[in-house]
């Protein structure tokens, strides 16, 4: 390492991928870099299939209307916690340690990434990738979509495995096949449906109101938005990571949608690859299934790892592994079990649309508001710092994400997602501002950063000892 | 080291390949716009990727830069060209767009997706920088 960055860059990674001390300048990426790992998230079944289903409920003005405006919460939700990132240089955990203390961090990052992402939305796409190859080739034994789920899984394991330049690979290679067979879903939805004008004629088979279709829009990607962080912490400009997310979630994202939206109005049906076969696209149709999912649970299963390293004491790759055996198993075990319905990604996808974005709220909040009214300068907000000292448990920030999660999820009328996110922000910025007036401390407990940032104990200790981790 | 002298001439075949493409994609066009829209869906971005990739190759000042562009803008071309070698030969594209057009497009996506492959690894190979810059 050269000298600038001995001094620039004082932390020990302990852990790999820099889970809990900031990026090293050396391994910051381009703009390029950031759209591609975002848009290879984004490009996923779960996107088009949603597209797809939409199709079937919305007619077309009411899609595209839906696509537009769901992305644009989606947009600002992720644009205001990739900035986070890209400033501070530091994951979902470390920035959740701020709003929620250092255990706090810990518990809600294992909740939001750790169990949602790594084990939940990793078992659920991969069970999905199962339903899709089914589709695709029904009377193929390796086809099955427990048999699918299993091969799919361990092809999903490899790249998170690897870890950040494994996914970069990934989005680099596959992002433009999506852009392409968005636009070809599109051109073949019009094709089938006989022209733009008739397509704009379809009445829906399975009517919803427009905000029902925006609640799935924005449930489609809020925990992505949420932990937008771990991908813009490479970034080399705090703006990057924004600028990637935008663009990618206002013109990708509705691109998706009403490209997948548009098949499915044209040929009936939300199975998006299944149509695109019978529409004749051949090798693109598989090239969806799996290219879509494994873009996508890659990443899940990565920031899942992130935080689950903290608890277990396995390496990261080890943890990896661990983490992708029991998401494929749950997916093959539903697979087997379930065949090919549709009701276990329906509720899982209703439950996280309620409450993950509270979580999201509350980090907005703490470093958008109370930081700001504690005129600290931007940069300066969660800058990690040895010596530093963080609160093992913010109170106000369990409290916010609680009641904002059940109250907005279940109680407030109108989109689930964005009353949560709204009402955790709320109540923090209230509560936070309001304790600081009143010389209530925030804080229970406190923890001083070292070199090894955020690292458990244990993990110091057998580093110090020499052991591998 | 001189990463432009095989960057350039990569980005030229690649650009002369998207521009013919792009003119089989207009006489597709007119025959099943439907069809036609997936040769200048893959042909002219590769097109435009490999002219930007050649001038900011060419205004860059160090070689890391130039490697690290070079090897960005020859993503575009391989990715692009991988999609075009997965669907130029699907039914949909030999029945609608001409079975001529489609096999001369998939020859042209498998074209761009070895310059791609070279043109992301000579330069990783020759300055270090990382293929996922």
């Amino acid at each position: 390492m050269d000298e600038e960055h001995k001094v620039k860059w004082p932390w020990v990674d302990a852990l790999g991928d820099y889970a809990v001390v900031p990026v090293h300048p050396k391994e910051r990426r381009t703009l390029t870099n950031q759209f591609l790992v975002f848009t290879g998230v984004l490009a996923c079944i779960a996107a088009l299939w949603g597209g797809g289903a939409l199709g079937t409920q919305l007619n077309l003005t009411n899609l595209i209307i839906a696509a537009i405006v769901g992305s644009a919460i989606v947009s600002v939700i992720g644009a205001l916690t990739a900035y986070i990132g890209g400033h501070t240089g530091t994951s979902t955990y470390v920035n959740l340690s701020r709003p929620f203390g250092r255990y706090g961090g810990f518990l809600w990052g294992l909740a939001a990434a750790g169990i949602t992402c790594g084990l939940g939305w990793f078992a659920v796409e991969t069970w999905l990738f199962g339903v899709m190859i089914h589709d695709l080739a029904p009377n193929a034994w390796w086809a099955n979509v427990g048999v699918a789920s299993i091969w799919g899984g361990l092809l999903m394991m490899t790249t998170a495995v690897i870890g950040y330049k494994g996914l970069s690979f990934l989005s680099y290679l596959t992002v433009p096949l999506f852009i392409v067979l968005a636009g070809v879903a599109f051109a073949m939805g019009v094709y089938q449906g006989g022209g733009i004008e008739k397509i704009f004629s379809i009445k829906p088979v399975n009517p919803v109101s427009l905000s029902v279709a925006i609640t799935s829009v924005v449930g489609l990607y809020i925990a992505g938005a949420t932990i937008t962080a771990d991908v813009g912490r490479f970034a080399k400009r705090p703006r990057d990571p924004v600028i990637a997310w935008v663009v990618q979630v206002m013109v990708i994202m509705p691109y998706f949608l009403v490209g997948a939206g548009m098949l499915t109005l044209g040929m009936g049906g939300t199975r998006i690859t299944a149509a695109l076969l019978i529409a004749g696209a051949g090798l693109g149709a598989y090239a969806m299934a799996i290219f879509g999912q494994w873009t996508t649970n890659d990443n899940n299963l990565y920031s899942g790892a992130l935080n689950w390293v903290l608890l277990v004491p396995l390496s990261k790759r080890t943890v990896t592994i661990i983490e992708g055996v029991i998401g494929t198993a749950i997916a093959a075990y539903v697979g087997f079990a379930a065949g090919a319905s549709l009701d276990p990604f329906i509720n899982f996808l209703n439950i996280l649309g309620k409450f993950v974005p509270a979580v999201g709220g509350v980090l907005i909040a703490d470093f958008y508001v109370y930081r700001w009214y504690k005129k600290i300068p931007a940069h300066e907000r969660y800058a990690l710092k040895i010596g530093e000292k963080i609160g093992e448990i913010n109170w106000a920030g369990w409290l916010s994400a609680i009641v904002g999660g059940i109250l907005g999820g279940w109680y407030v009328p109108g989109i689930a997602a964005l009353n949560s996110l709204i009402l955790g922000f709320v109540f923090y910025a209230i509560i936070a501002i309001l304790c600081d007036k009143a010389g209530i401390s925030l804080y229970i407990g406190k923890y001083t950063v070292t070199k090894y940032g955020l690292a458990p104990t244990w993990v110091v200790k057998r580093y110090e000892r020499g052991e591998k981790l | 080291m001189n990463v432009e002298r095989y960057l350039h001439p990569i980005f030229l075949i690649s650009m002369v390949l998207g521009i013919i493409g792009a003119i089989m994609g207009v006489i597709v066009w007119g025959k099943d716009p439907y069809a036609g829209f997936l040769w200048l869906l893959i042909s002219v971005p590769i097109a435009l990727f490999s002219l930007g990739g050649s001038l900011r190759v060419k205004m860059a000042k160090d070689i890391e830069t130039k490697a690290g562009i070079g090897i960005q803008h020859s993503w575009w071309v391989l990715s692009f060209g991988f999609s075009g070698l997965i669907l130029f030969p699907a039914p949909f594209f030999v029945q609608h767009g001409g079975a001529g057009y489609a096999y001369s497009m998939t020859v042209i996506s498998l074209i761009w997706v070895i310059l791609g492959i070279i043109g992301i690894y000579k330069p990783h190979a020759d300055t270090g920088v990382s293929i996922t810059i």
